[in-house]
This record gives C-alpha cells, structure tokens and sequence, in this order.
C-alpha cells in the first residue's frame, strides 16, 4: 500500500467521526422543537401544507385501493375459471391471459373485458366543484372533481361482475344507505378533515364515491349520475 | 375490513406527516428565510419541501428526532438554495473539479482527535450543498440513487456534488494548516 491510499483510508475514516459530529452540532445549534421562535410561517402556509398532506392521503388511498381491487379481482377470475373449466382449457385461459404490471397496480385483461364504453357522470355537482380528470385503470374510471379550494370529489366506476366489492357489511364504521332504490355502503370521515366513502352497485356496474364533502351530499350525486 | 386496514395504514402517514410539519416548519422556515431573505418565497420553500417529505415518509423516524430534523432541513436547504439559484442571484458554487490531489497528508502531525475536530469544524465552514450531501451519505447512510430520488437530482450530479465537496473540504483543511503552521513559526 503506497503512502498516498494509507492517507486516503485514513482521511476517509477520519471523514466519517466528523461529519457524524459536525452534523450532531449542527442540529444542536439550530435548537429544540420547543424553543421560543419569533420568525414563525403564516396561518397559510399551514394551510397550505394541511391540503398537500390530505392530497397525498386521498391519492395514495385511492392507490392502495386500486392494486387491491385488482390483485383480488385476479384471484376472484382464477378462481372461477379454476372451477368453471376443464385442466386444458384453464391451463390455455391462463396462458392466454394478459398481464401489464404498471407503476402502481397490476392489471390482469381476460379476452376482450377491458373494454368500458359508457361512463357514469353525475349530473349534480356541489357548487364550485368541475372535472379535472378521467383517467382508466384496467376496467376501472375514475374521474376527478375539484374546486377552488383544493376540495377533492373521485368518483370510480367499473362493471360489476370484473371486480370484489370490499365491504364488511358487519362492520359497525359502515352503514347502509339508499342510493336510487339500491343499497349503498356509506364509510362515513369521523371528522370534516376525514374522507367519506359510498359504494353501491347498479345496472350492472359498482360506484365508489370518496370526498371530504358531507355524506348528504355524497349520496345526492350518487343519485343523480347518467351516462 | 381491508379497506379499514388501509385507511388506518394511510391515516398514519397521515399523522406522520402533520407531526413533522408540526415539530419542524418553524426550524424550516427559519432556514429558507435565512437563505432567500424574503418570508413569501420561504414558504414556497417549505411547501415545496414538504411535497419531497410527503413523498419519502418512509425514510422518516420520527422517534430519532435528530435525524429527522436533519432529514428535514437537508431538503429544505437544498430547495432554498436551487430557487435562490433559479433567480440568477446566487454565486454559483466553487468549482473543485479542477482540484490535484496533493502528495503531502492534508493531516499531516495531528493527533486523531485533533484531526476529526479539524475535519468538523472545516465541514462546518464548507458550501451547504456539500456538507448536506455528506450528511445524506454518511450520517444517513443512503445510496447516490436514494438521494438523487429525496433531492430530485440526477445520480451523476451527486457524485459530482460527492466529490467536490471532499476536495472542498481537503482544501479548506490545507488552509487551515496553512494559517496553523504560520501561526505557530511566529
């Protein structure tokens, strides 16, 4: 080992306890939580970062929601057509089987089953509130409402016999609501701060509709979609 | 009851993320304002940063109150100083790239004690953006890719970045010892 790489190894371990005491200083210097601060953000910026964490909450739920209604929707479909079909035709329904894995869920098409024609919109919407996006995953639409104040209404929509409807009727947190005639799931937000949540199933496709607003008025759009 | 489980899981991201907003904005805002000297735009720091928080909760633990100040005020800093940077106001950093190695030991007759509080104190006086990235590499621990992903930078810049702030800190060593050796002839 030549002179100069011992001095390197040396300097490079050295390195280490320094930056290791450097950054402890640091952090002791800028001070505890709790210290007296006079320099404070303003009630907007609290605000502010209130509506990019509840954001980030809701799409990430609506994430987590999605890959679990396909990964279930996957069972559900092998399932059926273990039982349903003979070992060739399983083993080439399998094989035929189509499956894309993208960023945040995987999506499994059957045949020609991908296709949705006709989406639901509603035709009452509270005031201030417009669509910003539709987007399709695998069989499930899902478009997106917004108003000025970064309120948030995602409705999802995809044909009923594709996926699982993931609701504990015996869980006391649900309850059961009219929408239309047809019996909806209401997960109604314990708070203003938290999402409601009502999914209900109707000719043939299941809804789901997520948003901070109030559940009446939740189930009013529920009440009112067309295609 | 699955879709409980996932909001109970989403919900504590949740809390996460407005308890760190709440034990840290102020530090947070103090540092962007230090930075770009105008309360407006520090806010827009820290909103910004707060969508990087938001993004690599994961990382976060927030039981290790030191780390996670540090976490927080990396990313705050480094989005401070890119905006100050995208204003055109901001001389841009010193340029190492050029630096030849020397044959003598940059610590040369220091005990090692002596030497890593050397070392301390010259991190302290170096650029931000280079200590920082030393502390994501070697207090944190992380990979060039894992913070390339927090500070929204390329894996290439932060070698680069990784590699000048060594050769900053050799020189800033070697000046040090420089100022040392005249001090102790007089």
């Amino acid at each position: 080992m030549t002179e100069k790489e011992k001095n390197e190894i040396i300097f490079d371990a050295m390195l280490k306890i320094a930056v290791m005491e450097a950054f402890e200083q640091e952090m002791s210097e800028l001070g505890s939580e709790g210290a007296e601060v006079t320099d404070r953000p303003s009630p907007e910026l609290d605000r502010r970062v209130k509506r990019l964490i509840d954001k980030s909450y809701m799409k990430s739920k609506m994430q987590r929601y999605l890959k679990l209604t396909g990964k279930i929707a996957v069972c559900i479909c092998i399932a059926f057509t273990l039982i349903s079909l003979s070992v060739r035709a399983t083993r080439n329904a399998i094989f035929n089987a189509i499956i894309e894995f993208q960023e945040k869920y995987a999506r499994v098409n059957f045949g020609d089953s991908e296709a949705v024609n006709d989406i639901y919109r509603p035709t009452y919407l509270p005031e201030g509130f417009s669509e910003i996006s539709t987007a399709k995953f695998g069989n499930t639409v899902m478009i997106k409402y917004s108003k000025a104040d970064d309120a948030e209404i995602v409705l999802s929509q995809r044909p009923a016999e594709s996926g699982a409807l993931l609701v504990d009727n015996e869980n006391t947190d649900c309850t059961e609501v009219e929408v239309s005639g047809a019996t909806a799931y209401l997960f109604r937000g314990s708070s203003a701060d938290d999402t409601s949540t009502l999914i209900w199933q109707a000719n043939g496709t299941v809804f789901e509709l997520t948003s901070r607003i109030s559940s009446d008025e939740l189930i009013k759009i529920g009440e009112n979609l067309k295609k | 009851m699955i879709v409980l489980i996932m909001a109970i899981e989403n919900h504590d991201d949740r809390e996460k993320a407005a308890e760190i907003y709440r034990l840290y904005s102020t530090t947070m805002f103090k540092i962007a304002k230090g930075i770009l000297h105008d309360a407006h735009l520090a806010e827009d720091a820290v909103s910004e940063a707060f969508v990087r928080i938001i993004d690599n909760l994961e990382k976060i633990n927030l039981s290790d109150r030191n780390k996670t100040k540090g976490f927080v005020v990396v990313i705050v800093r480094h989005i401070a100083i890119d905006m100050l940077r995208r204003q055109k106001r901001f001389v841009p950093l010193d340029d190492h790239s050029d630096y030849t190695e020397y044959k003598e030991p940059v610590l040369s007759g220091l005990a090692s004690d002596e030497a890593c509080s050397g070392i301390a104190d010259a991190i302290a006086k170096l650029n931000r953006s280079y200590s920082d990235i030393l502390y994501f590499k070697i207090v944190f621990n992380y990979s060039n890719d894992e913070i390339a992903k927090i500070l929204g930078i390329s894996r290439d810049n932060v070698n680069v970045r990784l590699h000048r702030a060594r050769n900053a800190l050799k020189q800033q060593l070697m000046k040090e010892n420089d100022l040392y050796d005249r001090k102790g002839k007089k």
